[in-house]
């Protein structure tokens, strides 16, 4: 019998650039999971993840070409991310824990609106000077929306104990903000 | 919060997109790590609470200062110390070099345990904001009667850089691991080295004792972070006990009279309001000595979670309250290293809780680096 190699990135690309279907299949197959999970961290609700998904896959094949990803897993990612923020804008019906993670965001705001466009790149300096166990943890949270207790779980830490430390990560950004001399 | 600032935050989450794709994967494989047992196994977190809670605690307390009195008489006279390490003896078996380092040797851990196979010893810079050299090399050796005995190491290479703020000390750790037979009772000492273009030479060092099973004392619980029991108990335990210290973290400054204590305190009850009052005192006692520390202290404490912010206290949903508190203590002088404990009391100058840390053993900068002169070396250094 003959058994199907899997297929690597770059290959299922190529689908996409060949104007090939079968990319999608393809991308379904290895990181519909992924994308669902991605999307059930922001909406909660398993319709909506799905249709989030496959607003992906339909993104994702205007998408490529032009562009080339080299880590299709993230790319994906990011737009099923993008679309969930979307959706998560438009409806009502709330995501409590998805809520916390906006709120625990919203303290490190700038106190002046106009301010909030600097904040894309401030993050991403601030996420350098961070050490790695600290910064993944902050991206897992606030990048991915784990749950606290999920994470907490997983690195068998109480859950105060992760709060705090995140909180702790929260203030340092406070203070790094400040010292970029935006009032937070 | 408002729906202003909850379109706010959504642009904020939004915005998390553009950063480095190499940080979000990194994320990932830890997580995946995490939950597949690759990496963080179980810790024994919580088992302090669990034990706080149980009807047990009174009687392991009562057991545990009846050994604490017992490790005392024991360990009279040998108080943790109050002053530098005494300059090398001209015993060593590694030669001392004059030049200068920027940066002092402290050991993780002023004592390990016989049988220990691995030392982590971290390297403190002398001037804030300033990068420090990471040494050529390490050498390790056991002090004794006739002279010293070199101890056969291995490190790895790699460093992890340190860039401090222009206000903090680069700040790094090393861990060497002991070849051959693991170590025994005794005291040793440990030296970061340079070569010189024909042997390596010492140009930094700093000791650790090795106790033997009979000496060392029993762990304690996680929460706790002593490495041994002290009868010293200056304040009686209070009766309502609101709240625990569960995780105390010390950032030293070794060579200013400040040092931040962060401090996890949670509810002793799920589903409980918790409030630090405004009367709470906060002492920090050398341990071993008869009165508190002539540090002042400032205090900040903020809820963790969601917050009432009428009275800045939360309350967990099947949780347990907590604050993540933040003090800064201050003393005139340098803080000395040994083993502090911080104590909560209430109005009655009771008790609520205290955890221990310790300051580790350092250099001061006078005496990092002994002279060639003062301490001449041995003619035939063992290590190169």
């Amino acid at each position: 019998m003959k058994s199907e190699k899997p297929l690597t990135d770059a290959d299922i690309v190529a689908l996409y650039l060949a104007r090939d279907e079968a990319a999608i299949e393809h991308t379904a197959r290895i990181y519909g999971h992924y994308c669902l999970s991605v999307a059930m961290n922001i909406l909660n609700s398993q319709p909506d993840a799905e249709e989030c998904v496959n607003d992906t896959y339909l993104k994702t094949w205007n998408s490529i070409p032009p562009q080339k990803p080299t880590v299709l897993r993230l790319f994906l990612g990011k737009i099923t991310r993008n679309l969930a923020i979307d959706r998560y804008r438009q409806r009502k019906t709330r995501n409590p824990e998805f809520d916390l993670a906006l709120e625990e965001l919203s303290e490190i705001l700038p106190a002046r609106e106009e301010e909030d466009s600097d904040l894309p790149m401030l993050l991403a300096g601030f996420l350098e000077d961070l050490p790695a166990e600290e910064r993944n943890l902050f991206i897992l949270r606030y990048w991915h929306g784990h749950s606290v207790a999920r994470l907490a779980g997983a690195f068998k830490m109480q859950p105060n104990n992760l709060s705090a430390r995140l909180y702790r990560t929260r203030e340092k950004l406070r203070a790094y903000l400040s010292e970029r001399g935006h009032q937070v | 919060m408002t729906e202003r600032n909850k379109t706010r935050a959504l642009n904020a989450f939004a915005a998390m997109s553009r950063i480095s794709d190499e940080y979000v994967l990194a994320a990932e494989q830890m997580l995946y790590e995490a939950e597949a047992g690759i990496a963080y196994p179980a810790k024994p977190e919580g088992r302090f609470r669990r034990f706080l809670n149980s009807g047990w605690s009174a009687a392991v307390i009562s057991g545990l200062i009846a050994l604490a009195v017992l490790v005392f008489i024991i360990r009279a006279g040998k108080e943790p110390p109050t002053s530098p390490p005494p300059a090398p003896p001209a015993d060593s078996t590694i030669e001392m070099s004059d030049e200068g380092v920027n940066y002092s040797l402290i050991m993780e851990q002023s004592n390990y345990p016989e049988g220990a196979d691995s030392i982590t010893v971290a390297m403190v810079g002398k001037d804030k904001g300033e990068p420090i050299s990471t040494p050529g090399g390490w050498h390790l050796e056991k002090l004794t009667a006739e002279g010293a005995e070199a101890v056969p190491i291995s490190y790895t290479e790699e460093f992890t850089e340190a860039a401090p703020k222009k206000d903090e000390y680069a700040f790094l750790t090393k861990a060497i691991r002991i070849e051959g037979s693991p170590l025994t009772a005794g005291t040793y000492r440990l030296h970061a080295t340079e070569y010189d273009g024909e042997k390596y030479v010492s140009v930094a060092w700093c000791e650790f004792t090795v106790e033997d099973a009979e000496t060392r004392t029993q762990e304690p619980e996680s929460g706790h972070t002593e490495t041994e029991v002290h009868p010293v108990t200056e304040f009686p335990a209070a009766e309502d006990k609101l709240f625990a210290i569960n995780e105390i973290t010390v950032t030293p400054s070794p060579f200013g009279g400040r040092i931040d204590v962060a401090a996890l305190i949670l509810a002793t009850k799920p589903n409980e309001v918790l409030e630090i009052p405004d009367h709470t005192v906060f002492v920090v006692k050398l341990k071993g000595t008869p009165n508190p520390s002539e540090a002042t202290w400032s205090l900040s404490s903020t809820g963790i979670g969601t917050r009432d912010p009428a009275n800045g206290v939360w309350v967990g949903d099947d949780a347990y309250a907590a604050f993540d508190v933040r003090i800064s203590l201050h003393t005139p002088e340098a803080w000395l290293p040994g083993v502090y404990r911080l104590y909560i009391l209430n109005t009655d100058e009771e008790a609520i809780d205290y955890a221990d840390f310790s300051l580790g053993v350092y250099q001061p900068p006078e005496t990092a680096v002994p002279s060639t002169d003062e301490y001449p070396a041995v003619t035939e250094p063992a290590y190169e």
